[in-house]
């Protein structure tokens, strides 16, 4: 497990195999971008034996995928006993060999309150959920639950793992005027295309949470990690940047940096975890230990 | 502009209008059309209409005079017992198709029209609304032979039947594409202003359904029909552009691809005409 944090490229195909251990993957997609595209990896990476039950409020075409089609309803609970119908027991899930996918293409059709329950009825350690959220569909509030949750926080806070697909800019300047079309619905050409950006947050058991980004292909399946380089370079010290600040000289120099990097900062030792969490004692010479006592902590 | 050369309609990359591929077998598809302030679509609704009898949009791609002559001319792609395209309007009467399609010289009994706009609210006032939705798949599929379904705005019957933008879509909307291999949704979006999840702004209900309905369109949609006026406002010899771009929904399966384009078109009295951009 430890390898394939080191290796972002390996972690998604995992989480595109559900290979890790995510019961709930969460995709967010917009109008530049939409998600079928991740269903469609999800779908190819899976072993053969897995059965998909796709969920569909959009579309009325069962893709070649799918093992068992359903076209969604407004009820939550009838969706989910009908749902629940094609998915084994948790007996049965004990004995059963075979993994169960529930992909659902449009989550925004679930009501609010709804979403919590439908998600946590159906993400097991045996059933994996993978359901799609388009994430600038407004949604309708009231006025008592004002400053509850959005169905999008409730998702991301549950899911194991987010996908969020992006259309690939050029440069800012592009995607900046994409937005601002989009906000009209005017659909410029470009968007939807095979190459697209992905987002990976894969939450570890200790809670961290791994977030990468990707450039994908839908035609080659290959998936590009795509190195934060506004971050590092945001990190590197730019000399112009303190000239006429102040009379004093704030940049450093190379033999500094290197003095400076060498330095143990004193969380690393901790991230480091050869003493397994548990609180060292060294026994000092003014300590004073009482053998006698049975609930004395030896160390 | 008379130096300006003339472009064909070709919405995908086999330089179809409407590609044979999208009536195949088991294959059903939305087509998604929308139109700003100033440049209203009914001329590439006949144009589809027109793709639907004759195999390719005529009018659009050559002279009036000229697509009458061939119109008249060529016989009907499929045989006359089956309707090539029913157009269902909440927006215009059936007297406004007669005379559209008729200077197409598209025989009447080829199409056939849905008035929703004259009689509607007399007809089906203090009616629960899911009975007046199945009522409507009824009468739109009853012409169950019909390939091509166009919907004119059907994101009045929100405000008609007051209803939401889900019950529309599960309702009425995925029941009619179940059906009719491809269904075309064309509708207004001037008033389309979303300002995203990012945003703190306060919707109203009303825009809250309008801007659900219009997304649920695209996310349908293999090709979206941009209508537009230009940027700098309606030209002499210019009155919009027409943007052709990919959908939401996958045509990974099909062995067709959308052929990304933008028009300019230009509409004079009864005659719209495209041109390199």
């Amino acid at each position: 497990m430890a390898s394939t944090s080191h290796n972002p490229s390996i972690l998604l195909r995992r989480v595109l195999a559900l290979k890790e251990s995510s019961p709930f993957v969460l995709v967010v997609d917009s109008i530049g971008r939409t998600g079928h595209c991740v269903l469609e990896e999800v779908a190819r990476e899976t072993d053969e034996s897995t059965t998909i039950v796709y969920v569909s409020f959009e579309s009325t075409r069962k893709p070649d995928y799918a093992t068992y089609f359903l076209e969604g309803t407004k009820s939550e609970s009838k969706l989910l006993s009908t749902i629940q119908s094609f998915l084994p027991t948790p007996e049965q899930a004990k004995t059963s060999k075979f993994k169960f996918l529930v992909m659902i293409d449009c989550v925004n059709f679930v009501a609010g309150p709804s979403i919590m329950n439908l998600v946590a009825q159906l993400a097991s350690p045996t059933v994996a959920l993978l359901a799609v959220f388009h994430k600038h569909q407004p949604e309708f509030r009231s006025p008592e639950l004002e400053n509850y949750p959005s169905s999008l926080d409730l998702l991301q806070f549950m899911a194991t793992s987010i996908l969020e697909v992006q259309p690939l800019a050029n440069d800012y300047g592009s995607e900046q005027e994409h937005e601002s079309q989009l906000q009209k619905l005017e659909i410029p050409r470009g968007l939807n295309s095979h190459r697209y950006k992905l987002i990976l947050t894969n939450r570890r058991k200790s809670g961290r949470a791994l977030t990468y980004t990707f450039q994908c292909d839908t035609q080659a399946h290959t998936f590009a990690l795509i190195q934060e380089k506004n971050v590092q370079d945001g990190a590197q010290e730019d000399p112009e940047m303190f000239e006429g600040l102040t009379t004093f000289n704030l940049n450093t120099s190379n033999k500094q940096k290197v003095a400076k990097e060498q330095v143990a900062l004193p969380f690393l030792e901790a991230q480091t975890f050869n003493t397994g969490g548990a609180i060292v004692y060294e026994f000092e010479k003014d300590d004073d230990y009482d053998e006698e006592d049975p609930f004395e902590d030896p160390f | 502009m008379t130096t300006v050369q003339k472009q064909e309609l070709s919405v995908f990359d086999d330089h179809s209008t409407l590609s044979k591929a999208l009536f195949e077998q088991g294959e059903h598809h939305v087509l998604f059309v929308t139109s700003k302030l100033g440049t209203s679509p009914p001329w590439l609704i006949n144009a589809l209409v027109e793709t639907q009898v004759f195999g390719a949009p005529l009018t659009l791609n050559e002279s009036s005079s000229s697509a009458a002559n061939r119109a008249h001319s060529r016989l009907p792609i499929a045989n006359s017992d089956k309707k090539a395209a029913i157009i269902a309007s909440w927006l215009h009467s059936s007297d406004y198709f007669h005379s559209a399609l008729g200077k197409l010289k598209i025989d009447q009994n080829r199409y056939q029209v849905h008035d929703y706009l004259t009689d509607f609210v007399l007809k089906n006032h203090d009616k629960p609304a899911s009975k007046v939705l199945k009522s409507l798949i009824q009468e739109l599929t009853m012409q169950s032979a019909t390939d091509l379904l166009i919907l004119e705005q059907p994101e009045l019957l929100m405000h008609l039947l007051n209803i939401t933008s889900d019950v529309l879509h599960l309702d009425f909307i995925n029941p009619l594409t179940r059906i009719i291999p491809v269904v075309v949704i064309v509708s207004y979006t001037e008033s389309y202003d979303n300002p995203g999840a990012d945003s703190t702004e306060r919707l109203s209900p009303d825009m809250i359904e309008q801007i659900r309905f219009l997304n649920g369109c695209f996310f349908k949609s293999i090709v979206v029909f941009g209508i537009k006026p230009l940027m700098t406002g309606r030209a002499k010899d210019i009155t919009g552009t027409l943007t052709i771009s990919r959908g939401g929904a996958s045509l990974s399966h099909l062995p067709i691809n959308v052929a990304e384009n933008e028009y300019l078109f230009h509409t004079q009295k009864d005659a719209t005409k495209l041109f390199y951009r």
